[in-house]
């Protein structure tokens, strides 16, 4: 057969592909108003709170980095001694941390972007998700970053803490989905992360562009 | 009231006039989000995120293309940055079990629709956007182009290859296909 009899065929066959319902108007416009409410200060939109994630998480991050540092100086300290002995601890650990905090905020935005992907994919699963072991094994994983996040005492957002102790509550009911009920839990957990708008603060909070490619990166 | 005058008066901050520019612009959004997501909620979400993204930046938008134009450029840059994150995240958590599904699927021959749908989900992001939005939502290279950044030709050749690879996954179907 010719190709352009093939396109023709194939392009009509194709019109079927994930035909769209109706467009929930009304929903998509409260939770864009929401969005919009919750992104800035009066209502300036998503953008600002965007551009102000990276100051934020370097903030956030700086009890982290900061310890990490510790653990660094140590080890450094440590090799240091053995070779000379007579010098003092290393200044490392006194000095303040530049490109090692970038790296930590980074890192919380990485935490963030997982998060956000894990919940996605949940979601997106369904009820399969609920006897997927991997759903509640990348869960325990976040978990334990989540709560070192929540810990910092630099966090000082009231709505960061917010969102990341919703992030908290709904990987724990992941982690703990069992294979006999899972089903049943999953559904809660969904109506639970639509009730809170997690996924749509979680996007808020990732800045634009942040380990993402540009929308023709595939191209 | 055209687009540019509803966009002013949005700029002046009337929310009526927020509310009619989504309105005129939203069906095409979603649609084109749901063509390339397949899935209600993630078709909302990209929604949402387009809507709330294009109010916050409208007034960068400097009237060189129509707003419609704009518009989809932002929307399926939420979609494309969604979905590339939705797919990392799923090939990380890929397992033996996922593969035991797809040859258990590859089994059961389908219909051409629903085997011509896997088809289309199996091509490279790339490739599959610019054939959803040009053979299934008709839009043209031009906009393609603007949309997603890059050259008409670049749309065009994107286009030839999905088909290719279309013909070659359908090859099997092809005396079905014979008029």
């Amino acid at each position: 057969m010719i190709d352009d009899e093939w396109d023709q065929r194939l392009s009509k066959a194709a019109r079927g592909y994930h035909q769209p319902p109706e467009t929930p108007r009304e929903e998509i416009w409260a939770r864009v108003q929401a969005g919009r409410r919750k992104g800035g200060k009066a209502g300036r939109g998503i953008l600002s709170f965007r551009q102000s994630a990276i100051p934020r998480f370097q903030v956030l991050a700086w009890a982290a980095g900061v310890a990490a540092l510790l653990v660094i100086g140590i080890g450094i300290g440590r090799l240091t001694v053995k070779s000379q002995p007579m010098n003092p601890a290393p200044e490392i650990v006194t000095r303040p941390p530049t490109r090692q905090t970038a790296a930590m905020a980074v890192a919380a935005i990485q935490h963030l972007s997982r998060a956000e992907a894990l919940l996605t994919g949940f979601r997106a699963e369904g009820k399969a998700a609920g006897s997927d072991a991997n759903f509640s094994a990348s869960a325990r994983d976040l978990l334990s970053n989540t709560r070192l996040l929540l810990d910092s005492p630099e966090l000082t957002d009231p709505q960061m803490r917010g969102l990341l102790e919703d992030l908290e509550l709904v990987l724990v009911q992941i982690t703990q989905l069992s294979a006999e009920d899972g089903h049943g839990e999953v559904d809660l957990i969904t109506d639970g992360l639509k009730q809170r708008g997690l996924l749509p603060r979680l996007r808020s909070a990732i800045p634009a562009g942040s380990a993402v490619p540009s929308a023709q990166g595939e191209i | 009231m055209d687009d540019r005058e509803l966009i002013a008066r949005v700029l002046a901050g009337e929310a009526s006039a927020e509310r009619a520019l989504y309105d005129r612009h939203v069906d095409r959004v979603y649609r084109l989000a749901y063509r390339l997501a397949g899935d209600p909620d993630l078709a909302m979400d990209f929604t949402q995120d387009t809507f709330i993204r294009a109010f916050d930046r409208l007034a960068s938008y400097r009237g060189d293309a129509a707003f419609s134009t704009w518009l989809t450029a932002v929307a399926t840059s939420v979609a494309l940055n969604g979905l590339r994150k939705l797919k990392r995240f799923r090939e990380r958590e890929t397992d033996l079990e996922q593969g035991d599904k797809v040859a258990s699927k590859r089994s059961s021959e389908p219909d051409l629709k629903e085997r011509l749908s896997r088809e289309i989900d199996r091509l490279p992001l790339g490739y599959r956007t610019v054939f959803v939005m040009h053979d299934v939502e008709g839009y043209t290279h031009e906009e393609i182009g603007t949309a997603l950044g890059v050259e008409t030709g670049t749309s065009k050749a994107q286009l030839s290859r999905a088909r290719a690879k279309l013909r070659e996954a359908l090859a099997d179907f092809a005396g079905e296909w014979k008029p």
